[in-house]
């Protein structure tokens, strides 16, 4: 891992996004792969075609496949990297924003102020997954994209009612804990 | 002809390989024990392999010979 867990702290879940993001983002993908076939048909409709004119456009076309599986397998890693990782001291986000590209935060449970679940959509509503904001009693050194400055954000877990109740939950546990 | 083009296509799968090893980097570098990308990684390295087998076949299919003896200005 590449974090170290403190003392006493244990891992209570990780979340990743919803699967279905992780599909849509690969599905919206696939008519980079159908381009070559629409430029073929296009060429024969045009009657365009040479003897040298098919090797070529065949090789043209398996390098173009060979770097759009390159970039679905990017796009991939940006989107599957995404996780969040729940203590019972504190909550670890990872974004990974492009190749080399990587945002670490942590927040712990004493600066937890609100939790707010945002389920927006039909497709969101029937699958049950949506995006939880947490706001801070401060401010953030990394956030991502932030609409205010202490807020912290969960994107597309999934139940995140079920999801709220369990961090409400750490969070009463916390404070009693550090109360005493 | 054929070795300008070989020169470009070396360079163009030698480019697909860095990009593919910074992929399987970050694939095994932030790796959560038992998720999918045991699975993803090799998908990936699947479909690299088939797709670079194929652009090699299409390369080797173009009749070189050929092109250089009706375009001989072009033979280097």
């Amino acid at each position: 891992m590449f974090f170290e867990l403190k003392p006493e702290e244990k891992i209570i879940m990780t979340l990743r996004r919803h699967w279905l993001v992780l599909t849509f983002s690969l599905i919206w993908f696939l008519p980079v792969f159908l381009i070559p076939f629409v430029l073929w048909l296009t060429a024969s409709y045009l009657n365009i075609q040479s003897v040298f004119f098919a090797p070529f456009f065949w090789l043209f076309c398996s390098l173009w496949w060979l770097f759009a599986w390159a970039g679905l397998a990017i796009n991939w890693v940006n989107i599957y990297l995404d996780y969040w990782i729940i203590t019972n001291q504190r909550i670890i986000s990872t974004y990974q924003k492009g190749l080399f590209r990587r945002e670490v935060s942590e927040l712990s449970f004493s600066r937890i102020q609100d939790i707010t679940v945002s389920v927006k959509g039909i497709i969101k509503t029937f699958v049950n997954y949506g995006s939880l904001e947490i706001r801070t009693a401060g401010t953030f050194d990394k956030i991502r994209e932030p609409k205010e400055d202490n807020v912290f954000i969960l994107e597309d877990i999934p139940k995140p009612y079920e999801v709220q109740n369990t961090l409400s939950q750490i969070h009463h546990d916390y404070v009693n804990d550090h109360s005493r | 002809m054929f070795i300008a083009s070989l020169i470009i296509f070396n360079f163009l799968i030698m480019i697909y390989i860095a990009f593919a090893l910074a992929i399987l980097f970050h694939l095994r570098k932030y790796r959560w024990p038992s998720d999918l990308n045991s699975a993803s990684t090799t998908i990936f390295i699947i479909g690299s392999l088939l797709f670079i087998g194929l652009a090699f076949f299409f390369f080797v299919s173009i009749p070189w010979g050929t092109i250089t003896e009706i375009v001989p200005d072009f033979n280097l």
